[in-house]
């Protein structure tokens, strides 16, 4: 070795002294920054110099940093209200992991042809099964797969769109395949993510680099999905089909559809009609064209698989064999994730494609062949077992004790179809952060392209995850692994690189469209944060009112507490004693299992949020994030805090939701909605507490009641502007339910809602609506009123509360009415066989 | 020639705004039957209806009805020509020629596989492989077995109307020794697979009144099922194990499938309704060749 070479190599060996720990590569696996000599490898440069500046300062800065935007972003992997309590952000590293253009290019062809193989098969398999006729496939590696759907043989035959490969570096440097997604594979929005993220967190210095691009994968993505669409005249409707915010990928469905201007759509969303697919649209039913779909396909259609699902849509199969829908991917492409396939592939690839296989499968053998079998039973506690169908469950043959080895062989050896045994074959390792320095973890490389069966654009880069630590090759996300996004470096700079990409001519899709279910959640989340609103108003002015007369035991104060206690019955039974104590009312608003409290209301406002996570802008989504942690927070130390604590930043955090939602939701995409359910709650909360209230009137407690109520209402202020300090009951009665000004009367709710009804009139001139008829109902009598006939507690009684008992059945009935036109899908379904 | 009326209704309770139906009611075409007509009608009339060929070469009709019912009626007319193949040429084959192992062509590897092995509603299940073992002495030949198969059912499980319903498993028939004919083709297609025959459960009719002097067949009033082995250079041996007999010129066949849910006569969901059990007639009648053309 030349002395220049050694000078160089101890050079590059101290700048791996990272953070005063030494980056130490795991011997016997693939470095992707360090070669075998220690020296590292030239795209790395650049990074390990800023890794060698990396102080455990800069290294704590990053991982809040991350955090701390990937919040700002409302970005999650995790499942809403899980009963197990499981709530995980998603784990990003924001270190990339480098390729080098000449290794990519070997990626991307092969990422390529492989979709090409996979696309032709599933053509095959679900037409004339040429490959099964001519004995290159076993029969039972097809049609004994539970994923072989016989249902789906035989229709318009459509390209598998989206295919997504984990990839692995095996010792040797070679990338090899680990697994193939094909059902609905998802990750990519999540690198969109990551990218944006890491980029910005990791400052100007790595940033620099030429990264190629995520852009055109998405304009790609957009473009090849539009070409699925059966109809070719009219721009297409495309919509994401998602099983909802149970499942763990759904921020990246919500993430999907906002970005690609499509949308989000669940199962009762969409009807099938005459063999075609229709969505539900407040207005009507529009047709759908193509479906991204990322419901498991033995979940898609309780008809014809099944039955006990309700994510899917009756008759989805049949409109796919017709060919009325274009489908990413078709059901029936979940058998492709068959780990038995690989050790088939080189054949296939002959067969199909006249090639040679560029990407070499982990060595895997497929139970279902005698030989293979026995070699797997022979070597078991050196292979990993999968099964065909779930591929993403790994056994390591050899952690298994010897009573679950000799039940898993007896297993294989009934169902030998069903099984495979897979090489274990250590994964590269990669610079990754941990929590004071940088260390290597193994990854697994999880690679996205979209196309029509002939043609694959593969996104540069991908989603690589890392193991949770140095000894385990499991990277899953639910064992604590976290993801980190992958830089393809090419030679070009990103900003040419965008420009020269030549897009072929983008058909235009039409625009998002707000489904019947967003615009019922829309309505019921706005009722919920309203009522939680009015709630909360109240129970200030009642504590108030409880810590006055404790610290003074005025008998007025008792009379107007115990004259308030039907108000909290509106909302929930307090039980008997007349005085509602400050326990009960904390419990009233905390206690998550109290039908009706506040923490009932805002977990059934924040669900439906979730549901409609597409529409909300980021700053409307903070909010609602803020509502959340501040309710769980809240629900978490409700024993130590004291009300006053919390009931304010609740008003504040709901105030601050909806000045973002009415600055950010347009009217069309659910902001009318999100408005009337709000309009018609304070309107029915009004005219109910008033209600309750005219009843209790007695003389004793008047003044102090009047004002307690108008508190609850938040017009005490705007009452002493108007009459100073004049508190009667015809200026309350006034204020509260006729003057038009107020924002908080009656009236004015009432008559917010009569522009957005005019606008859901489809016929304005044929004359007004039912529901419009049904608000002047209401409306007239309110405007014909004068409250001097109230001006008395007897009169409050006996004239006041029968009249607001009407226009409250008037109102409620009107609330039926909306749901009726607006949001009839939710029927239930009776399925029936025989 | 034999002719069959299948009625099916469903009485909701309330409103059924939507409906999706598949329907295995179409009688098959093959070298044991002609069928010379078939009709199926609905109602209320479906908005859209289609038919199609599934997997297994049955006829399955797809229907959409839109309109608000109350009731669903599916009547399925149908002639059918039954066709008399002698079994003669069986007695010379043994049963070990006639499993899946023994077939050598790809294509007809393809075609059978599914047949080959157990499925969702015939799932493995040891001790019914050890009961069919004591008969497949090596070399026997197939018809003895598929006859003795079908009488050793007949003898050791009682015929029990109601006391199975369509989730009935086969270990439950087995543990009980009482079933319908369903369960009956269930535990024979089990049985079978287990010696690595192509077995097939079979949906179809039995005659309703046959010659005088004979009596009346069990499970003539509903639809019916059976079982059917393939035989290699044959085709289906069918074989009736609910009535010890073999399937000639008094059974229609409707479908074959791997067991009852590739071809319930009628499957399907409706919105709102309610849950309710539909009613089933059946009429299977012999009719001449004078009387093809009336009646329909």
């Amino acid at each position: 070795m030349s002395d220049v070479i050694l000078a160089e190599r101890i050079l590059k060996q101290a700048s791996l002294d990272l953070t005063g720990t030494p980056y130490l590569p795991v011997s016997g696996a693939y470095d992707e920054m360090v070669d075998s000599g220690a020296g590292v490898r030239d795209h790395w440069q650049r990074f390990a110099g800023y890794f060698s500046r990396m102080t455990p300062a800069e290294i704590a800065r990053l991982t809040r940093e991350t955090e701390r935007r990937l919040k700002e972003q409302g970005v999650n992997y995790h499942v809403y209200h899980d009963p197990k309590g499981m709530r995980r952000t998603w784990q990003l590293d924001p270190l990339p992991v480098l390729l080098d253009e000449k290794d990519w290019r070997q990626l991307d062809a092969g990422i390529q042809q492989r979709a090409r193989l996979f696309s032709a098969l599933l053509q095959d398999i679900y037409s004339v099964q040429r490959a099964l006729k001519q004995g290159i496939l076993p029969p039972e590696l097809i049609l004994m797969h539970p994923g072989f759907l016989n249902s789906m043989m035989a229709g318009v035959p459509q390209p598998l769109s989206l295919f997504a490969t984990d990839f692995t570096r095996g010792p040797d440097g070679k990338w090899w395949v680990l697994a193939d997604r094909t059902q609905g594979p998802s990750g990519a929005g999540y690198v969109l993510e990551a990218r944006i993220v890491g980029k910005r967190v990791l400052g100007t210095e790595p940033g620099e680099l030429p990264i190629a691009p995520l852009a055109p994968f998405f304009q790609h993505f957009k473009r090849h999905m539009a070409a699925l669409s059966p109809d070719k005249q009219r721009d297409p409707t495309i919509v994401l089909l998602s099983p909802g915010i149970g499942n763990e990928v759904y921020f990246e469905h919500a993430y999907l559809v906002a970005q690609l201007g499509i949308t989000l759509v669940q199962g009762d969303d969409l009807t099938v009609r005459q063999g075609k697919v229709y969505l539900k649209t407040v207005d009507d039913l529009r047709q759908v064209d193509v479906i991204i779909r990322r419901v498991d396909d033995l979940f898609c259609d309780p008809l014809n698989f099944r039955s006990d699902s309700y994510l899917g849509v009756p008759g989805l199969a049949q409109a796919q064999l017709l060919g009325k829908v274009g489908m990413a991917n078709p059901l029936g492409a979940g058998l492709l994730e068959s780990p038995g396939l690989l050790p088939f592939l080189p054949k296939l690839a002959k067969f199909y494609l006249n090639e040679d296989l560029l990407m070499p499968n982990v060595a895997t053998w497929w139970c279902g062949q005698k030989s293979e079998c026995s070699h797997v039973l022979a070597n078991f506690d050196q292979m990993v077992i999968k099964t065909v169908d779930r591929a993403a469950q790994v056994i390591f043959g050899g952690q298994l004790t010897q009573a679950q080895k000799v039940e898993l062989k007896a297993q294989i050896k009934a169902q030998p179809w069903l099984y495979v045994g897979q090489q274990m074959i250590s994964f590269s390792t990669v610079p990754t952060l941990t929590s004071n320095s940088i260390e290597p973890r193994h990854m697994v490389l999880r690679t996205f392209a979209v196309g029509d069966g002939e043609h694959y654009d593969v996104m540069p880069g991908g989603l690589a995850r890392v193991s949770p630590d140095v000894n385990t090759f499991v990277v899953s996300g639910q064992v604590g692994g976290k993801s980190k996004d992958a830089w393809v470096l090419s030679k070009m700079p990103a900003s040419r690189d965008l420009a020269s990409v030549k897009m072929p001519r983008q058909r235009r899709t039409s625009a998002a469209v707000l489904t019947s279910r967003a615009a019922e959640h829309l309505f019921w989340m706005a009722r919920y944060l309203e009522r939680t609103e009015s709630l909360l108003r109240l129970i200030r002015a009642y504590v108030k009112r409880l810590e006055s007369y404790q610290d003074y035991g005025f008998e007025s104060d008792l009379e107007v507490l115990g004259a308030l206690k039907p108000q909290f019955d509106m909302y929930c039974s307090m039980g008997k004693n007349r005085l509602v104590r400050i326990e009960a009312v904390q419990a009233f608003l905390l206690n998550a299992q109290q039908v009706g409290g506040m923490s009932f209301n805002l977990h059934a406002a924040i669900e439906s949020a979730y549901t409609a996570r597409d529409l909300w802008s980021g700053d409307c989504w903070r909010a609602v994030e803020e509502l959340e942690e501040l309710l769980e927070y809240s629900e978490r130390n409700w024993s130590v805090l004291a009300l006053d604590q919390f009931t304010q930043p609740f008003l504040t955090a709901l105030l601050a939701f909806w000045g973002a939602a009415q600055e950010s939701l347009a009217a069309d995409q659910g902001g009318m909605w999100l408005q009337i359910g709000r309009r018609l709650e304070r309107a029915q909360n009004t005219l109910t507490s008033i209600y309750h209230l005219c009843l209790e009137c007695t003389e004793s407690c008047e003044d102090g009641l009047r004002e307690v109520i108008l508190e609850a209402h938040d017009c005490l202020n705007s009452h002493r502007r108007r009459y100073g300090t004049e508190l009667t009951y015809y200026t309350v009665w006034h204020h509260i339910l006729l003057e038009p000004t107020n924002p908080r009367s009656l009236v004015y709710s009432l008559r917010k809602l009569e522009p957005m009804l005019q606008r859901l009139n489809p016929n304005p001139h044929q004359g007004l609506m039912g529901l419009e008829k049904r608000i002047l109902a209401v409306l007239t009598p309110l405007r014909l009123a004068d409250a001097s006939e109230w001006s008395s507690a007897e009169l409050s009684k006996s004239k006041l509360a029968p009249f607001l008992l009407q226009l409250k059945q008037s109102l409620f009935q009107f609330g039926q009415d909306i749901e009726h036109q607006y949001f009839k899908h939710a029927q239930p379904v009776t399925r029936h066989f025989r | 020639m034999l002719r069959v009326r299948h009625e099916t209704r469903y009485d909701y309770r309330g409103t059924a705004s939507l409906a999706y139906e598949l329907a295995w009611q179409t009688p098959l075409n093959d070298r044991q039957q002609n069928c010379l007509q078939h009709k199926i009608r609905i109602d209320p009339k479906p908005k859209y209806q289609t038919t199609k060929v599934d997997f297994f070469g049955n006829t399955v009709t797809y229907f959409e009805v839109h309109k608000p019912h109350h009731q669903l009626t599916v009547v399925s007319d149908a002639m059918v020509e039954r066709v008399y193949r002698s079994r003669e040429p069986l007695v010379a084959v043994s049963w070990e020629s006639c499993r899946f192992e023994a077939l050598t062509d790809a294509r007809l590897r393809a075609q059978f596989t599914q047949f080959a092995y157990p499925s969702q509603q015939a799932p493995a299940h040891p001790e019914i492989a050890e009961y069919v073992a004591a008969l497949a002495v090596p070399g026997k030949s197939i018809l003895l077995l598929v006859s003795e198969l079908t009488q050793a059912i007949y003898t050791d499980f009682k015929y029990c109307t109601g006391s199975t319903h369509i989730d009935t498993t086969v270990s439950e028939v087995w543990e009980t020794r009482e079933g319908v004919c369903q369960d009956f083709a269930h535990i024979a297609v089990t049985a079978l697979r287990s010696l690595g025959m192509m077995t097939a459960y079979v949906s179809g009719y039995l005659l309703t009144h046959p010659a005088e002097g004979e009596t009346k067949r069990v499970g003539a009033d509903a639809s019916h099922a059976w079982y059917a082995v393939f035989v290699p250079g044959y085709g289906w041996l069918h074989s009736d194990p609910t009535n010890n007999i073999w399937v000639e010129d008094e059974h229609i066949t409707v479908a074959l499938g791997r067991d009852y849910g590739d071809v319930p006569p009628l499957k399907g969901l409706c919105y709102g309704g309610g849950k309710r059990q539909p009613e089933v007639m059946v009429t299977v009648e012999r009719i001449s060749k004078e009387e093809v053309g009336y009646g329909y």
